[in-house]
Protein backbone atom coordinates (compact mmCIF):
# COMPACT_ATOMS: atom_id res chain seq x y z
CA UNK A 1 0.00 0.00 0.00
CA UNK A 2 2.89 2.31 0.87
CA UNK A 3 4.34 1.79 -2.60
CA UNK A 4 1.01 2.70 -4.14
CA UNK A 5 0.94 6.03 -2.35
CA UNK A 6 4.54 6.69 -3.33
CA UNK A 7 3.32 7.14 -6.92
CA UNK A 8 0.72 9.61 -5.81
CA UNK A 9 3.25 11.50 -3.68
CA UNK A 10 5.46 12.06 -6.73
CA UNK A 11 2.63 14.13 -8.15
CA UNK A 12 2.16 15.99 -4.87
CA UNK A 13 5.82 17.02 -4.81
CA UNK A 14 5.33 18.88 -8.06
CA UNK A 15 3.43 22.14 -8.24
CA UNK A 16 1.28 22.86 -11.29
CA UNK A 17 2.69 25.75 -13.30
CA UNK A 18 2.01 27.43 -16.64
CA UNK A 19 4.69 25.22 -18.18
CA UNK A 20 2.95 22.66 -20.38
CA UNK A 21 -0.53 23.94 -19.52
CA UNK A 22 -1.39 25.04 -23.07
CA UNK A 23 -0.22 21.65 -24.33
CA UNK A 24 -2.50 19.96 -21.79
CA UNK A 25 -5.56 22.03 -22.70
CA UNK A 26 -5.07 21.71 -26.48
CA UNK A 27 -4.63 17.95 -26.22
CA UNK A 28 -7.60 17.63 -23.84
CA UNK A 29 -9.85 19.35 -26.39
CA UNK A 30 -8.53 17.24 -29.28
CA UNK A 31 -9.04 14.05 -27.25
CA UNK A 32 -12.66 14.97 -26.46
CA UNK A 33 -13.46 15.95 -30.05
CA UNK A 34 -11.87 12.91 -31.70
CA UNK A 35 -13.34 10.48 -29.18
CA UNK A 36 -16.84 11.84 -29.57
CA UNK A 37 -16.52 12.03 -33.35
CA UNK A 38 -15.78 8.31 -33.65
CA UNK A 39 -17.39 6.66 -30.65
CA UNK A 40 -20.66 8.45 -29.96
CA UNK A 41 -23.60 9.22 -32.18
CA UNK A 42 -23.08 12.39 -34.15
CA UNK A 43 -23.89 15.58 -32.30
CA UNK A 44 -23.92 13.95 -28.85
CA UNK A 45 -20.95 14.65 -26.61
CA UNK A 46 -20.51 12.30 -23.70
CA UNK A 47 -18.03 11.75 -20.94
CA UNK A 48 -17.23 8.17 -20.02
CA UNK A 49 -14.44 6.03 -18.64
CA UNK A 50 -12.40 6.28 -21.87
CA UNK A 51 -12.31 10.06 -21.64
CA UNK A 52 -11.67 9.83 -17.90
CA UNK A 53 -8.70 7.58 -18.57
CA UNK A 54 -7.52 9.87 -21.39
CA UNK A 55 -7.67 12.87 -19.10
CA UNK A 56 -5.76 10.95 -16.39
CA UNK A 57 -3.05 10.32 -18.98
CA UNK A 58 -2.96 14.01 -19.91
CA UNK A 59 -2.85 15.24 -16.30
CA UNK A 60 -0.15 12.81 -15.17
CA UNK A 61 1.84 13.59 -18.30
CA UNK A 62 1.53 17.32 -17.51
CA UNK A 63 2.91 16.81 -13.98
CA UNK A 64 5.60 14.44 -15.21
CA UNK A 65 6.70 16.96 -17.83
CA UNK A 66 7.04 19.68 -15.17
CA UNK A 67 8.95 17.34 -12.86
CA UNK A 68 11.29 16.05 -15.54
CA UNK A 69 12.00 19.44 -17.05
CA UNK A 70 12.58 21.20 -13.71
CA UNK A 71 16.11 20.37 -12.67
CA UNK A 72 15.62 21.28 -9.00
CA UNK A 73 12.46 19.22 -8.61
CA UNK A 74 12.73 17.16 -5.41
CA UNK A 75 12.21 13.87 -7.28
CA UNK A 76 15.88 14.12 -8.17
CA UNK A 77 16.73 13.94 -4.47
CA UNK A 78 15.17 10.51 -4.22
CA UNK A 79 17.32 7.50 -5.06
CA UNK A 80 15.49 6.41 -8.17
CA UNK A 81 16.97 5.67 -11.54
CA UNK A 82 15.70 7.33 -14.72
CA UNK A 83 14.04 3.99 -15.56
CA UNK A 84 12.19 3.97 -12.24
CA UNK A 85 11.02 7.54 -12.69
CA UNK A 86 9.53 6.54 -16.05
CA UNK A 87 7.92 3.43 -14.56
CA UNK A 88 6.39 5.42 -11.67
CA UNK A 89 5.04 7.97 -14.14
CA UNK A 90 3.33 5.24 -16.17
CA UNK A 91 1.94 3.62 -13.03
CA UNK A 92 0.71 7.00 -11.81
CA UNK A 93 -1.74 7.15 -14.73
CA UNK A 94 -3.41 3.94 -13.61
CA UNK A 95 -3.33 5.05 -9.98
CA UNK A 96 -4.88 8.44 -10.76
CA UNK A 97 -7.52 6.91 -13.05
CA UNK A 98 -8.69 4.41 -10.43
CA UNK A 99 -8.56 7.02 -7.65
CA UNK A 100 -10.86 9.32 -9.64
CA UNK A 101 -13.05 6.40 -10.68
CA UNK A 102 -13.50 5.24 -7.09
CA UNK A 103 -14.14 8.83 -6.06
CA UNK A 104 -16.79 9.21 -8.75
CA UNK A 105 -18.45 5.90 -7.85
CA UNK A 106 -18.63 6.91 -4.19
CA UNK A 107 -19.94 10.32 -5.20
CA UNK A 108 -22.46 8.61 -7.50
CA UNK A 109 -23.69 6.35 -4.71
CA UNK A 110 -24.00 9.34 -2.42
CA UNK A 111 -25.99 11.29 -4.96
CA UNK A 112 -28.13 8.26 -5.76
CA UNK A 113 -28.82 7.81 -2.06
CA UNK A 114 -29.85 11.44 -1.78
CA UNK A 115 -32.21 11.12 -4.76
CA UNK A 116 -33.76 8.03 -3.21
CA UNK A 117 -34.18 9.78 0.12
CA UNK A 118 -35.47 13.07 -1.25
CA UNK A 119 -37.14 12.09 -4.52
CA UNK A 120 -39.44 9.52 -6.02
CA UNK A 121 -36.77 6.91 -6.58
CA UNK A 122 -34.71 6.30 -9.65
CA UNK A 123 -35.90 6.00 -13.17
CA UNK A 124 -34.77 2.61 -14.36
CA UNK A 125 -35.93 3.13 -17.91
CA UNK A 126 -32.49 3.74 -19.50
CA UNK A 127 -30.66 0.49 -19.98
CA UNK A 128 -27.11 0.81 -21.14
CA UNK A 129 -26.08 -2.23 -23.11
CA UNK A 130 -22.38 -3.00 -22.98
CA UNK A 131 -20.97 -5.64 -25.30
CA UNK A 132 -17.75 -7.56 -24.83
CA UNK A 133 -16.35 -6.48 -28.16
CA UNK A 134 -16.98 -2.75 -27.64
CA UNK A 135 -15.50 -2.96 -24.13
CA UNK A 136 -12.42 -4.77 -25.40
CA UNK A 137 -12.06 -2.29 -28.23
CA UNK A 138 -12.34 0.73 -25.92
CA UNK A 139 -9.82 -0.73 -23.46
CA UNK A 140 -7.49 -1.30 -26.41
CA UNK A 141 -8.09 2.18 -27.76
CA UNK A 142 -7.43 3.77 -24.34
CA UNK A 143 -4.25 1.75 -23.95
CA UNK A 144 -3.15 2.77 -27.44
CA UNK A 145 -3.70 6.43 -26.60
CA UNK A 146 -1.79 5.94 -23.34
CA UNK A 147 1.08 4.29 -25.23
CA UNK A 148 1.31 6.86 -28.00
CA UNK A 149 0.96 9.91 -25.78
CA UNK A 150 3.11 9.09 -22.72
CA UNK A 151 6.56 9.70 -24.25
CA UNK A 152 5.60 13.39 -24.62
CA UNK A 153 6.12 13.64 -20.84
CA UNK A 154 9.84 13.13 -21.21
CA UNK A 155 10.80 15.51 -24.00
CA UNK A 156 12.89 18.46 -22.92
CA UNK A 157 12.41 20.15 -26.26
CA UNK A 158 8.92 21.67 -26.47
CA UNK A 159 8.82 21.62 -30.29
CA UNK A 160 9.44 17.87 -30.31
CA UNK A 161 6.60 17.48 -27.78
CA UNK A 162 4.18 19.20 -30.13
CA UNK A 163 5.42 17.24 -33.16
CA UNK A 164 5.05 13.96 -31.24
CA UNK A 165 1.57 14.88 -30.07
CA UNK A 166 0.54 15.88 -33.63
CA UNK A 167 1.78 12.54 -34.99
CA UNK A 168 -0.02 10.75 -32.11
CA UNK A 169 -3.37 12.29 -33.06
CA UNK A 170 -2.89 11.59 -36.76
CA UNK A 171 -2.04 7.97 -35.90
CA UNK A 172 -5.16 7.56 -33.73
CA UNK A 173 -7.43 9.06 -36.40
CA UNK A 174 -5.86 6.87 -39.11
CA UNK A 175 -6.30 3.77 -36.91
CA UNK A 176 -9.98 4.63 -36.39
CA UNK A 177 -10.55 5.14 -40.11
CA UNK A 178 -8.81 1.85 -40.93
CA UNK A 179 -11.16 0.07 -38.50
CA UNK A 180 -14.17 1.83 -40.02
CA UNK A 181 -12.99 0.78 -43.48
CA UNK A 182 -12.54 -2.85 -42.42
CA UNK A 183 -15.99 -2.88 -40.83
CA UNK A 184 -17.99 -1.14 -43.52
CA UNK A 185 -15.87 -1.17 -46.64
CA UNK A 186 -15.90 2.63 -46.84
CA UNK A 187 -14.78 5.61 -44.76
CA UNK A 188 -18.27 6.84 -44.05
CA UNK A 189 -19.00 7.47 -40.35
CA UNK A 190 -22.78 7.31 -40.56
CA UNK A 191 -23.00 5.65 -37.16
CA UNK A 192 -20.65 5.33 -34.22
CA UNK A 193 -17.67 3.02 -34.61
CA UNK A 194 -18.93 0.95 -31.68
CA UNK A 195 -22.31 0.36 -33.31
CA UNK A 196 -20.54 -0.75 -36.49
CA UNK A 197 -18.28 -2.97 -34.42
CA UNK A 198 -21.24 -4.64 -32.69
CA UNK A 199 -23.12 -5.26 -35.91
CA UNK A 200 -20.18 -6.67 -37.85
CA UNK A 201 -19.18 -10.35 -37.87
CA UNK A 202 -15.49 -9.39 -37.66
CA UNK A 203 -16.10 -7.04 -34.71
CA UNK A 204 -14.74 -9.34 -32.00
CA UNK A 205 -11.62 -10.12 -34.01
CA UNK A 206 -10.95 -6.41 -34.52
CA UNK A 207 -11.47 -5.69 -30.83
CA UNK A 208 -9.00 -8.42 -29.83
CA UNK A 209 -6.60 -7.20 -32.52
CA UNK A 210 -6.78 -3.66 -31.11
CA UNK A 211 -6.07 -4.96 -27.63
CA UNK A 212 -3.01 -6.90 -28.80
CA UNK A 213 -1.67 -3.97 -30.84
CA UNK A 214 -2.17 -1.59 -27.92
CA UNK A 215 -0.27 -3.85 -25.51
CA UNK A 216 2.62 -4.05 -27.97
CA UNK A 217 2.46 -0.27 -28.44
CA UNK A 218 2.64 0.19 -24.66
CA UNK A 219 5.79 -1.88 -24.53
CA UNK A 220 7.36 0.17 -27.35
CA UNK A 221 6.22 3.41 -25.66
CA UNK A 222 7.77 2.48 -22.31
CA UNK A 223 11.00 1.58 -24.05
CA UNK A 224 11.01 4.85 -26.03
CA UNK A 225 10.37 6.88 -22.85
CA UNK A 226 13.27 5.15 -21.09
CA UNK A 227 15.52 6.00 -24.02
CA UNK A 228 14.47 9.66 -23.84
CA UNK A 229 15.76 10.00 -20.26
CA UNK A 230 18.73 7.71 -20.61
CA UNK A 231 22.18 9.00 -19.61
CA UNK A 232 24.77 9.12 -22.35
CA UNK B 1 40.33 9.19 -3.75
CA UNK B 2 38.37 11.90 -5.49
CA UNK B 3 34.71 12.42 -4.60
CA UNK B 4 33.96 14.22 -7.81
CA UNK B 5 35.96 13.98 -10.99
CA UNK B 6 35.15 15.48 -14.35
CA UNK B 7 37.17 15.48 -17.55
CA UNK B 8 36.42 17.84 -20.43
CA UNK B 9 32.81 18.00 -19.34
CA UNK B 10 30.48 19.93 -21.63
CA UNK B 11 26.79 20.58 -21.04
CA UNK B 12 24.51 22.77 -23.13
CA UNK B 13 21.35 23.98 -21.45
CA UNK B 14 19.32 26.33 -23.64
CA UNK B 15 21.65 29.16 -24.57
CA UNK B 16 24.05 28.47 -21.71
CA UNK B 17 27.06 26.16 -22.00
CA UNK B 18 29.32 24.65 -19.39
CA UNK B 19 32.67 24.45 -21.14
CA UNK B 20 35.53 22.06 -20.61
CA UNK B 21 34.98 21.46 -16.89
CA UNK B 22 37.93 19.60 -15.38
CA UNK B 23 37.62 18.91 -11.69
CA UNK B 24 39.23 16.57 -9.19
CA UNK B 25 37.72 17.18 -5.77
CA UNK B 26 39.39 15.13 -3.04
CA UNK B 27 37.27 13.21 -0.55
CA UNK B 28 36.80 15.01 2.77
CA UNK B 29 37.18 18.52 1.44
CA UNK B 30 35.03 21.63 1.46
CA UNK B 31 35.04 23.42 -1.86
CA UNK B 32 33.85 27.01 -2.09
CA UNK B 33 32.27 27.68 -5.47
CA UNK B 34 32.37 31.36 -6.36
CA UNK B 35 31.01 33.10 -9.42
CA UNK B 36 28.96 36.07 -10.55
CA UNK B 37 25.22 35.76 -11.10
CA UNK B 38 24.70 33.62 -14.19
CA UNK B 39 28.28 32.33 -14.13
CA UNK B 40 27.09 28.71 -14.11
CA UNK B 41 27.19 27.71 -10.44
CA UNK B 42 23.67 26.27 -10.30
CA UNK B 43 24.06 24.77 -13.78
CA UNK B 44 27.19 22.98 -12.59
CA UNK B 45 25.27 21.62 -9.59
CA UNK B 46 22.40 20.47 -11.78
CA UNK B 47 24.81 18.77 -14.15
CA UNK B 48 26.63 17.05 -11.28
CA UNK B 49 23.22 15.99 -9.94
CA UNK B 50 22.42 14.40 -13.30
CA UNK B 51 19.36 16.52 -14.00
CA UNK B 52 21.00 18.42 -16.83
CA UNK B 53 22.37 15.87 -19.22
CA UNK B 54 25.98 16.38 -20.19
CA UNK B 55 26.73 16.79 -23.88
CA UNK B 56 30.17 15.21 -23.76
CA UNK B 57 33.07 14.43 -21.46
CA UNK B 58 33.36 12.29 -18.37
CA UNK B 59 31.83 12.68 -14.94
CA UNK B 60 32.40 10.42 -11.95
CA UNK B 61 30.71 10.87 -8.60
CA UNK B 62 32.30 8.77 -5.87
CA UNK B 63 33.97 6.79 -8.63
CA UNK B 64 30.60 5.98 -10.26
CA UNK B 65 28.76 7.36 -13.27
CA UNK B 66 25.07 7.94 -13.95
CA UNK B 67 24.93 5.52 -16.85
CA UNK B 68 25.24 2.44 -14.67
CA UNK B 69 24.98 3.56 -11.03
CA UNK B 70 22.39 6.32 -10.83
CA UNK B 71 20.70 4.90 -7.74
CA UNK B 72 24.00 4.56 -5.88
CA UNK B 73 25.00 8.11 -6.81
CA UNK B 74 21.67 9.49 -5.63
CA UNK B 75 22.12 7.62 -2.35
CA UNK B 76 25.62 9.05 -1.94
CA UNK B 77 24.93 12.64 -2.98
CA UNK B 78 22.38 15.23 -1.94
CA UNK B 79 21.76 18.72 -3.22
CA UNK B 80 20.22 21.71 -1.55
CA UNK B 81 19.27 24.43 -4.01
CA UNK B 82 18.76 28.09 -3.15
CA UNK B 83 15.01 27.50 -3.05
CA UNK B 84 12.71 24.50 -2.73
CA UNK B 85 11.96 23.51 -6.33
CA UNK B 86 8.79 21.58 -5.55
CA UNK B 87 5.26 22.27 -4.45
CA UNK B 88 5.24 25.14 -1.95
CA UNK B 89 1.70 24.25 -0.86
CA UNK B 90 2.70 21.00 0.81
CA UNK B 91 3.40 20.86 4.54
CA UNK B 92 6.73 19.98 6.11
CA UNK B 93 5.22 16.82 7.60
CA UNK B 94 4.30 15.56 4.13
CA UNK B 95 7.84 16.14 2.96
CA UNK B 96 9.02 14.13 5.95
CA UNK B 97 6.59 11.34 5.04
CA UNK B 98 7.65 11.26 1.39
CA UNK B 99 11.32 11.00 2.29
CA UNK B 100 10.54 8.31 4.84
CA UNK B 101 8.67 6.31 2.19
CA UNK B 102 11.13 6.83 -0.61
CA UNK B 103 14.66 7.29 0.72
CA UNK B 104 16.19 4.27 2.50
CA UNK B 105 18.90 6.42 4.12
CA UNK B 106 16.52 8.99 5.57
CA UNK B 107 17.34 9.28 9.29
CA UNK B 108 14.02 10.20 10.83
CA UNK B 109 15.41 10.50 14.36
CA UNK B 110 18.06 12.98 13.28
CA UNK B 111 15.49 14.86 11.23
CA UNK B 112 13.01 15.08 14.12
CA UNK B 113 15.75 16.10 16.58
CA UNK B 114 17.03 18.91 14.38
CA UNK B 115 13.54 20.11 13.46
CA UNK B 116 12.69 20.26 17.16
CA UNK B 117 16.01 21.94 18.00
CA UNK B 118 15.52 24.69 15.43
CA UNK B 119 11.80 25.13 16.16
CA UNK B 120 10.49 24.38 12.66
CA UNK B 121 6.74 23.90 12.50
CA UNK B 122 6.10 20.94 10.19
CA UNK B 123 2.36 21.60 10.24
CA UNK B 124 2.87 24.77 8.26
CA UNK B 125 2.86 24.85 4.49
CA UNK B 126 6.33 25.51 3.08
CA UNK B 127 5.12 28.78 1.59
CA UNK B 128 4.16 29.97 5.08
CA UNK B 129 7.59 29.32 6.57
CA UNK B 130 10.00 32.24 6.65
CA UNK B 131 12.83 32.14 4.11
CA UNK B 132 15.37 31.26 6.81
CA UNK B 133 13.13 28.53 8.27
CA UNK B 134 12.54 27.04 4.83
CA UNK B 135 16.27 26.98 4.16
CA UNK B 136 16.92 25.38 7.54
CA UNK B 137 14.30 22.71 6.81
CA UNK B 138 15.90 22.02 3.44
CA UNK B 139 19.35 21.72 5.00
CA UNK B 140 18.07 19.43 7.77
CA UNK B 141 16.28 17.28 5.21
CA UNK B 142 19.44 17.06 3.12
CA UNK B 143 21.71 16.26 6.08
CA UNK B 144 19.27 13.61 7.32
CA UNK B 145 20.02 11.62 4.18
CA UNK B 146 23.62 11.16 5.40
CA UNK B 147 25.09 11.95 2.00
CA UNK B 148 28.79 11.43 1.41
CA UNK B 149 28.75 14.32 -1.02
CA UNK B 150 26.74 17.43 -0.36
CA UNK B 151 26.12 20.20 -2.87
CA UNK B 152 24.85 23.41 -1.27
CA UNK B 153 23.70 26.15 -3.60
CA UNK B 154 23.72 29.54 -1.90
CA UNK B 155 22.81 28.15 1.53
CA UNK B 156 23.83 31.34 3.35
CA UNK B 157 22.06 33.90 1.22
CA UNK B 158 19.08 35.76 2.68
CA UNK B 159 19.41 34.48 6.22
CA UNK B 160 20.20 36.47 9.34
CA UNK B 161 23.61 36.28 11.07
CA UNK B 162 22.34 34.07 13.92
CA UNK B 163 20.84 31.55 11.52
CA UNK B 164 24.00 31.76 9.45
CA UNK B 165 26.11 30.72 12.44
CA UNK B 166 23.74 27.80 13.06
CA UNK B 167 24.04 26.81 9.41
CA UNK B 168 27.81 26.88 9.55
CA UNK B 169 27.72 24.82 12.75
CA UNK B 170 25.49 22.21 11.08
CA UNK B 171 27.84 22.04 8.12
CA UNK B 172 30.89 21.76 10.38
CA UNK B 173 29.24 18.91 12.32
CA UNK B 174 28.59 17.16 9.03
CA UNK B 175 32.24 17.56 8.07
CA UNK B 176 33.42 15.79 11.24
CA UNK B 177 33.23 12.64 9.18
CA UNK B 178 36.39 12.70 7.07
CA UNK B 179 34.74 10.93 4.15
CA UNK B 180 32.23 13.72 3.63
CA UNK B 181 32.70 16.27 0.87
CA UNK B 182 30.92 19.56 0.34
CA UNK B 183 30.72 21.93 -2.58
CA UNK B 184 29.23 25.14 -1.34
CA UNK B 185 28.38 28.03 -3.60
CA UNK B 186 28.05 31.52 -2.24
CA UNK B 187 28.37 35.18 -3.12
CA UNK B 188 29.51 35.76 0.44
CA UNK B 189 33.15 35.07 -0.22
CA UNK B 190 34.21 36.02 3.33
CA UNK B 191 32.17 33.12 4.68
CA UNK B 192 33.78 30.74 2.23
CA UNK B 193 37.21 31.98 3.25
CA UNK B 194 36.43 30.81 6.79
CA UNK B 195 35.29 27.28 5.98
CA UNK B 196 36.51 26.17 2.55
CA UNK B 197 39.62 24.06 1.85
CA UNK B 198 39.53 24.61 -1.90
CA UNK B 199 38.28 27.51 -3.96
CA UNK B 200 36.65 27.16 -7.36
CA UNK B 201 36.04 30.26 -9.46
CA UNK B 202 33.60 29.90 -12.32
CA UNK B 203 32.85 32.50 -14.97
CA UNK B 204 30.68 32.29 -18.11
CA UNK B 205 30.44 28.53 -17.78
CA UNK B 206 34.16 27.95 -17.50
CA UNK B 207 36.40 27.18 -14.58
CA UNK B 208 38.71 30.12 -14.11
CA UNK B 209 40.56 28.76 -11.12
CA UNK B 210 40.52 25.72 -8.85
CA UNK B 211 43.07 25.93 -6.09
CA UNK B 212 43.81 24.99 -2.52
CA UNK B 213 42.69 28.00 -0.46
CA UNK B 214 45.96 28.52 1.40
CA UNK B 215 47.99 28.26 -1.82
CA UNK B 216 45.64 30.71 -3.47
CA UNK B 217 45.92 33.24 -0.66
CA UNK B 218 49.70 32.90 -0.78
CA UNK B 219 49.77 33.28 -4.55
CA UNK B 220 48.24 36.74 -4.78
CA UNK B 221 48.87 40.11 -3.13
CA UNK B 222 47.05 43.45 -3.29
CA UNK B 223 48.77 46.73 -3.85
CA UNK B 224 48.12 50.32 -4.81
CA UNK B 225 50.49 52.29 -7.04
CA UNK B 226 50.42 55.80 -8.49
CA UNK B 227 48.69 55.86 -11.86
CA UNK B 228 51.84 56.80 -13.71
CA UNK B 229 53.91 53.98 -12.15
CA UNK B 230 55.06 51.63 -14.92
CA UNK B 231 54.77 48.61 -12.64
CA UNK B 232 50.97 48.90 -12.90
CA UNK B 233 51.47 46.58 -15.88
CA UNK B 234 52.19 43.75 -13.45
CA UNK B 235 48.70 44.08 -11.96
CA UNK B 236 45.79 41.81 -12.83
CA UNK B 237 42.73 43.89 -13.77
CA UNK B 238 43.77 47.09 -11.92
CA UNK B 239 41.08 49.49 -10.73
CA UNK B 240 41.50 53.28 -10.49
CA UNK B 241 40.97 54.59 -6.94
CA UNK B 242 41.54 57.99 -5.27
CA UNK B 243 44.96 56.73 -4.13
CA UNK B 244 46.03 55.48 -7.54
CA UNK B 245 45.69 52.12 -9.29
CA UNK B 246 44.69 49.22 -7.10
CA UNK B 247 45.18 45.68 -8.26
CA UNK B 248 46.22 42.15 -7.70
CA UNK B 249 49.72 40.84 -8.33
CA UNK B 250 51.26 37.41 -8.19
CA UNK B 251 53.51 36.77 -5.19
CA UNK B 252 56.45 36.06 -7.52
CA UNK B 253 56.31 39.72 -8.62
CA UNK B 254 56.23 40.90 -5.04
CA UNK B 255 60.03 41.31 -4.77
CA UNK B 256 59.96 44.26 -7.12
CA UNK B 257 57.36 46.03 -5.02
CA UNK B 258 58.43 45.07 -1.51
CA UNK B 259 56.64 46.93 1.27
CA UNK B 260 53.78 48.25 -0.85
CA UNK B 261 51.92 44.94 -0.92
CA UNK B 262 49.18 43.62 1.37
CA UNK B 263 47.76 40.13 1.73
CA UNK B 264 44.75 39.80 -0.62
CA UNK B 265 41.40 38.54 0.63
CA UNK B 266 39.50 35.88 -1.27
CA UNK B 267 36.95 38.49 -2.29
CA UNK B 268 39.65 40.74 -3.76
CA UNK B 269 41.17 37.84 -5.65
CA UNK B 270 37.73 36.91 -7.01
CA UNK B 271 36.87 40.46 -8.06
CA UNK B 272 40.13 41.01 -9.92
CA UNK B 273 40.30 37.60 -11.59
CA UNK B 274 36.66 37.27 -12.64
CA UNK B 275 35.95 40.87 -13.61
Amino acid sequence: MKKLFRFYNILRLTAPTKKGLVFLIVNGIILTVIYNRFFTDSGVYQFDFVLLFGLSVLVVSYYAYIAHSTADNPIYQLPWTAKERVLYTYLNVIFVFFSILIGLILFGYLMMGLFVLLGDGLDSGNDVSVSLRSSLYLIGYSTLFFAIYMPTSFYKNIKRRYVHSFIAWITLVVVNFIVVFILSGNLNLSSSLLIQLNSSSSGLGIAIGMLVVSVLALYVSYDASKRLVKYK
Amino acid sequence: MNSIETKQLYAKIGDFTLNDINLAIPEGSIVGLVGKNGAGKTTLFKTLNGTYLKTSGEMHIGGMNYRNAEKEIRMAMAVMYDRFGGNQYIKGKLLRKIYLQSHPKFDIEMFDDLVHKYGIDLKKKLMNLSFGMQKKLMLILTLSLHPKILLLDEPLIGIDPIDKQEFIRLIQNYMENEQHTIILSSHQVDDLQKIADYILFINEGEIVLFEDKETLLEEYRMLTLPKEDQRVELMINPTPTSLGMQGLIRSRDEKELEDKVKRASLEQIFIHICR
